[in-house]
């Protein structure tokens, strides 16, 4: 239990002295999962909503989570790296995901100090895959939970 | 050209089209029948080419369906998936609104457009065979006429609008606007497009006030003309209502019984989704309209009948930004620049009294002139874009007018071959003289400007203290403050989130791109936030002067935008630009939001959110009110102090327009307008906010009163 607790407190001074003293607490995260961009045709492939909290332990970020209204069941989850909150980029993790229309997502991914820096930045981002939308259905860039009053 | 002038010159294309397609090109007998793509040629000049152009080119908003343009969007992907999109996205305001075949036919005729073959099957919903496979994207050289008389599948007829003054009768007593009442506004009236020359959309009036607003009911409603895009600002004077309809249909009515008095159809009528008015001027004892087909009219205040007529742009350039009249001169805008051609955006100005050209000033900062070497060496017909589709405004004692530049087109430097060049005057602020129509300075807020992040909106103007300043806030969400005499650059502030720039300098407000932006390449999906709806749009701020605030409706959605190569030749170019959709994060689905900022230190004094997207202008009244109206119908009063709504209540349709306040014998009324079509504001939340439901008509206007008890 103390060692824990020690790597979070020796993370979020490292943070501090990165990225100074009120990013320091981000060590929780939260998001809520939205339709991935589409076009009008696509729409009704893309449906659905859900719900993920994110914690950051040292360098290794845990998500959990939970999603449903899908059109047709989920084939994955995968944790994304873009250039800024809002903006796509590559998968940097894989999640796991309930293979339904409706379920759970969760994993534990570890972070280098580029990808946590962009998580504090708001540029990392979940995204829930599913049969009829294999490129996304669902994503959501996780944020501060400090923040999100 | 009408638009039944223009579906009958549509369908001879189309059949000279099918011609030259039955004559060669892709072989196929499994896609669609030549009777189909003769029947897509007239629906699509009904539904489609409002926003595709008539030659399938692509204009604001709607790209280009044709060429290689079409064929980077569409040849990989299915015939199936061009029906669904067709039969589930468009028209744009009213999607899903075209019948199972009608959508067919479009296919048919956009695919025989690209060169694909006829065959002797029908086109059906389920009919899938890769584009690229059946069309090449080259248009057909020889072009045989349609058979005659061919009807339309799956479509009702339409009536047939009649033209003219439609409606004879006399305004009695009408009062002659003068130089001194534009200056000056006589509380109860409402004689421009945002009240007063500074642009504040704010009425002096307070018989409506913050405790009895929730006594508001309805005095009468008027139906508007259907179609187009219904954004109008009801122009009132000593009791009498100038509204400007779609199509291009201006009318007087009495302000108090809601009575017609004259209407001058002037036409012509109005496309699927774009062209409305927002505004009709009044100088004199004329009414001035631009129309959407570029000409500018002076009617009769008295009788509606046309005094004179000029053309401001060849076709197919249109207006629908309003007009101002500033020293006996009418001042208009222009856009559907979006092609390229032989004539540049401009600005221009006429006498009041006889419609004669007065000045011309070139949006598009043309070869050998100041600024041209900003496009990166283009000749001038390749430099599109730069439309003015807002009314400016005007500071009498500076004597000048303060105008929006619209983006450069194609919306994508990467496709419109500019590099990291400014293109002068994209984007800008412009000072002229209204006498002359010189140049006094500009400040160009986005060089280079590349996701259709329009700066083009409302200038305000407000004195603080000796120093006289001027806000703008464009679709990047950025408010921006000048100084406006020299045109210097004070203060910015964000107003919703932004990823588009990693700075903007706050000593000189210069912005920076994200790096992605800055090396995008033609094919690649760029992340937008906000997108193209805003941030802010046409929906104006209001200045409320009593509390210094500026009352800001903004949008909040993100697009990814992906840039094709376009069609180089005349009539190419256009946005050259294919989007998705999504909410912006962080914003819990809410695409609305009010903001308040105090003007002399930006600081946001309130905000609230809503799902629905504010689709109006903002109101302010003495009464410490401001006025809104969104997309999911509801009209709303607020508290200009809190942001505390004290009343709504819900209309026909989506709430859209230029609310305005006027008063006849002591009683203050509240008018706004209901509205479908226009662009991104309409475009993005039908299609994300998957609740709100809308009837597919419903343009009227609305006025508002208390009991006559009050």
């Amino acid at each position: 239990m103390v060692r824990p607790r020690l790597c979070i407190r020796a993370v979020a001074a490292v943070l501090a002295v990165c990225f100074g003293s009120a990013l320091a607490a981000d060590t929780s995260f939260t998001t809520e999962l939205d339709p991935v961009a589409h076009t009008p045709a696509e729409r009704a492939d893309v449906m659905g909503t859900g719900k993920l909290t994110a914690e950051l332990a040292g360098d290794r970020l845990s998500v959990s989570g939970t999603f449903s209204g899908l059109p047709s069941p989920a084939t994955g989850a995968q944790l994304r790296m873009g250039l800024a909150m809002g903006v796509p980029g590559p998968v940097i993790g894989e999640l796991s995901a309930t293979q339904s229309t409706e379920g759970s997502i969760s994993g534990s991914i570890t972070l280098s100090s580029r990808q946590i820096a962009a998580l504090v930045k708001g540029a990392i981002y979940v995204q829930l895959n599913s049969a009829r939308a294999p490129e996304g259905n669902l994503w959501g860039w996780l944020q501060s939970a400090a923040g999100d009053q | 050209m009408t638009s039944r002038k223009t579906a009958i010159g549509l369908c001879a294309v189309a059949g000279l089209v099918l011609g030259a397609v039955a004559n060669g090109a892709q072989q196929s007998s499994t896609t669609f029948t030549l009777a189909q793509a003769q029947a897509g040629a007239a629906e699509y000049a009904e539904n489609c080419a409002g926003c595709h152009g008539d030659n399938l080119a692509g204009k604001t908003n709607g790209p280009s369906l044709k060429g290689a343009a079409f064929m980077k969007a569409w040849g990989e992907r299915g015939t199936k998936e061009l029906y669904q999109y067709i039969s589930t996205a468009m028209p744009p305001g009213n999607p899903g609104s075209l019948s199972p075949d009608t959508s067919a036919d479009i296919v048919a005729y956009v695919l025989a457009y690209n060169s694909a073959k006829p065959g002797n099957l029908r086109f059906e919903a389920g009919s899938d065979i890769k584009v690229s496979a059946i069309a090449t994207g080259a248009t057909p050289a020889l072009l045989p006429q349609p058979a005659s008389g061919q009807p339309m599948s799956g479509r009702r007829s339409k009536p047939i609008s009649r033209h003219g003054l439609t409606v004879a009768g006399t305004v009695e007593k009408y009062v002659p606007v003068t130089e001194a009442m534009l200056t000056h506004p006589p509380d109860g009236d409402w004689l421009m497009f945002r009240r007063n020359y500074q642009g504040w959309s704010h009425s002096p009036l307070r018989q409506i006030e913050t405790s009895n607003v929730h006594e508001l009911q309805l005095a009468w409603s008027w139906t508007m003309s259907q179609g187009g895009a219904n954004e109008a600002t009801p122009i009132v004077h000593d009791g009498i209502i100038f509204l400007g309809n779609t199509g291009n249909v201006v009318q007087a009515l009495d302000a108090k019984t809601g009575e017609l008095i004259w209407e001058n159809r002037i036409g012509p009528d109005a496309t699927v989704a774009y062209y409305g008015n927002r505004s009709l001027a009044l100088y004199g004892d004329k009414v001035f309209i631009a129309s959407s087909d570029a000409h500018l009219y002076a009617l009769d205040a008295r009788t509606g009948k046309i005094v004179w007529k000029v053309e401001i742009a060849p076709a197919p350039k249109g207006e629908t930004g309003g007009v101002i009249v500033v020293r006996g001169k009418v001042l208009v805008g222009m856009m559907g620049c979006d092609n390229y051609s032989t004539v540049n955006c401009h600005i221009s100005a006429y006498d009041a009294d006889t419609g004669k050209r007065d000045w011309i000033f070139y949006t598009t900062a043309l070869e050998g002139t100041p600024g041209g070497d900003t496009w990166n060496g283009l000749p001038n017909r390749q430099r599109a874009g730069t439309d003015t589709w807002i009314a400016g405004t005007y500071d009498p004692e500076l004597n000048t007018t303060y105008w929006g530049v619209a983006q450069a087109k194609p919306w994508m430097r990467a496709s419109r071959k500019t590099g990291d060049a400014a293109v002068l005057y994209s984007g800008s602020t412009l000072a002229l003289d209204p006498d002359t129509g010189k140049l006094k300075w500009y400040f160009q807020h986005v060089p280079g400007e590349s996701l259709d992040l329009d700066t083009v909106y409302e200038r305000v103007l407000i004195d603080e203290g000796a120093q006289k300043t001027l806000f703008t806030i464009g679709k990047d969400g950025i408010l921006w403050k000048l100084d406006r005499e020299s045109g210097k650059f004070l203060a910015e502030e964000q107003t919703v989130f932004q990823n588009v720039f990693s700075k903007v300098d706050p000593e000189t407000g210069s912005v920076t791109y994200r790096d992605d932006i800055l090396t995008q390449k033609t094919g690649e999906w760029i992340a937008s936030c906000p997108g193209p709806e805003g941030g802010h749009n046409w929906q104006a701020t209001s200045y409320d002067a009593p509390d210094d605030l500026l009352i800001i409706p903004l949008s909040q959605s993100c697009v990814l935008m992906n840039g094709q190569e376009p069609d180089m030749g005349l009539g190419g170019g256009g946005i050259s630009a294919t989007e998705k959709f999504y909410f912006m994060p962080g914003t819990h689905r809410n695409m609305g939001k009010l903001a308040a900022y105090r003007a002399a230190d930006m600081k946001q004094i309130w905000s609230f959110q809503q799902s629905a997207p504010f689709l109006t202008a903002v109101l302010t009244t003495d009464g410490g009110l401001a006025f809104v109206g969104d997309f999911d119908r509801h009209f709303k009063a607020v508290a200009v102090k809190t942001g505390k709504i004290l009343w709504q209540t819900r209309l026909g349709n989506t709430v859209q327009g230029y609310p305005v306040s006027f008063s006849i014998n002591g009683r203050q009324y509240i008018a706004v307008t209901t509205g479908l079509g226009g662009g991104s504001p309409e475009e993005k939340p039908t299609d994300l906010l998957r609740d709100v439901h809308r009837p597919s008509t419903g343009q009227e206007l609305y006025v508002f009163a208390l009991p006559e008890t009050h």
